[in-house]
């Protein structure tokens, strides 16, 4: 039998198991044990300091989520107290721009957003979708700046949804050499989005402020319990939107009917028919899935019930 | 700059390494207790270091420490859920190449941890932390010789048990060489 050459070697593998990085938010619960440990002048093993830290978090943030929710009751019941919203001024959305080689020829036009001769990132055709891990799972940095500074820098990510004021971590990772135009990159994935809205990505490198990108998450896709339409349901418009179905599961029949109806008038239900197009395993947590293909269709604005395999849904279709 | 200044941004640095390979070494699917117990412990030692050349080495050696004594008290599994393993890794392969590639590499990670621990230490320290040959044994207390002989001979008893290891014995002599 002919053997694998020395590159190919399964040992290898090894090198290959998912990275476990410590969570941000150990991280930092790690960091202040230390440093209480350094203030006692004691050093004891406290094997659960991060735990009631992590537990602290939620408590916290159901305290912030308290204080915002009963500013606003407060406000409306008398007019005079009342919680400021996270965002009182226009926000000014970070542009599209090309990217662009050394020598100024374009590479890919309209593909990164951010801050031109800064930082950008690629962005998916059609931009973020909340909860979606589809749009997030291949994202190019763009870094621009000195290029022995940001070579194998940390770069970490941070977004604030800016209705709530709530920060999550988007990405954390180490920066790769030039690119292109750019001084340095890397390919990454970003955690989903966990709301739609405005945010405001807050880049570090190397824990130091690198720029800000503001941009705009659109609505989660239309979905039901094991099913999804790729279309967001800030783009459900009234009249036909070719769209692709991800059902859960392999070996499910070629054709499906999807079944749509106005909320509240019945006798008025279309089926519509969806063909199979392919099988795959979804890479975010490898679920197996079947794709189909098809349009949906509604005929007027206002709410509709959508039904996938016995599976019911509602969606605000837009004029 | 002082012991406290210096292990904190050793902790920026290695912390996620120390817990990759805590997470592997141990088989837990969570190993922070076992972080702060390493950077704890280094707090404690540092004065220990001052000899020492490479400090990423010296916490592994505190984090193999730790990660044994763990093992003793609870001798749980030493195995990570499926799930653990199964995280994906950005590639250009389709979806199906990627979950057979998944799998190899489960299957390779339960065969190394089937191995004796002078074995597993070789295997994960020189090819999953992909340390050199002088900085594995610094990590372990033995000579570069030793390192070498053992990676072989690990790699030669995971290819008796894992069946279709072909090519890790010229893999050995490969980096025996380096």
């Amino acid at each position: 039998m002919q053997k694998r050459s020395n590159g190919d070697s399964r040992i290898e593998l090894l090198k290959e198991l998912p990275r476990r990085p410590l969570e941000p938010a150990a991280e930092q619960a790690i960091l202040q044990a230390l440093r209480e440990e350094e203030k006692r002048g004691t050093v004891k093993r406290k094997r659960r300091t991060w735990r009631y830290a992590l537990l602290a978090i939620p408590a916290v943030a159901a305290l912030i989520v308290w204080g915002l929710l009963s500013g606003v009751v407060n406000r409306a019941a008398d007019g005079l107290f009342g919680s400021r919203p996270a965002v009182m001024h226009t926000v000014e959305f970070s542009p599209l721009f090309d990217l662009l080689d050394k020598d100024g020829s374009v590479v890919y036009p309209d593909r990164l957003r951010g801050i031109q001769g800064k930082i950008a990132y690629s962005e998916y055709p059609g931009g973020f979708v909340a909860k979606s891990g589809r749009e997030v799972s291949k994202i190019f940095w763009y870094v621009w700046g000195d290029p022995q500074r940001l070579n194998g820098a940390l770069l970490v990510a941070t977004g604030v949804d800016l209705s709530t004021g709530k920060q999550y971590l988007i990405n954390r990772t180490k920066l790769s050499g030039p690119i292109y135009g750019a001084d340095a990159h890397m390919v990454t994935r970003f955690n989903k989005f966990p709301s739609k809205g405005t945010w405001r990505i807050d880049v570090e490198i190397d824990g130091e402020p690198y720029g800000s990108i503001v941009i705009h998450v659109k609505d989660e896709y239309i979905h039901t319990e094991s099913s999804s339409f790729l279309l967001s349901k800030d783009d459900t418009k009234a009249g036909s939107t070719e769209t692709t179905l991800t059902v859960n599961g392999h070996d499910l029949a070629d054709t499906l009917d999807v079944i749509v109806q106005p909320v509240g008038r019945t006798g008025e239900a279309r089926r519509l028919h969806f063909v199979k197009t392919e099988e795959y395993v979804q890479s975010d947590g490898l679920v197996p899935v079947t794709e189909y293909s098809g349009s949906l269709i509604f005929d007027a604005p206002g709410e509709w019930r959508i039904e996938v395999l016995g599976e019911k849904t509602v969606v605000e279709v837009r004029s | 700059m002082d012991d406290k200044a210096r292990i904190e941004q050793w902790f920026t640095t290695y912390g996620s390494d120390i817990h990759h390979f805590l997470v592997y070494y141990t088989g837990r699917s969570q190993a922070e207790d076992l972080v702060q117990e390493v950077f704890v412990k280094a707090l404690k030692g540092s004065r220990k270091f001052q000899e020492r050349a490479n400090p990423k080495t010296w916490l592994i050696s505190i984090a193999r420490r730790v990660a044994i004594d763990e093992y003793r008290k609870r001798r749980r599994s030493r195995l990570l859920p499926l799930r653990l393993l199964g995280e994906r890794k950005a590639s250009e392969a389709t979806p199906e190449d990627l979950a057979i590639h998944r799998q190899d590499v489960a299957d390779m990670y339960r065969t190394v941890m089937k191995l004796k621990r002078t074995y597993r230490d070789v295997l994960l320290l020189r090819i999953m932390q992909q340390l050199s040959a002088a900085e594995t044994a610094e990590v372990l207390g033995w000579t570069t010789a030793q390192v070498d002989v053992t990676l072989h001979r690990a790699i030669r008893k995971a290819r008796s048990i894992h069946g279709a290891l072909e090519g890790g014995v010229e893999h050995a002599e490969k980096i025996e060489r380096r």
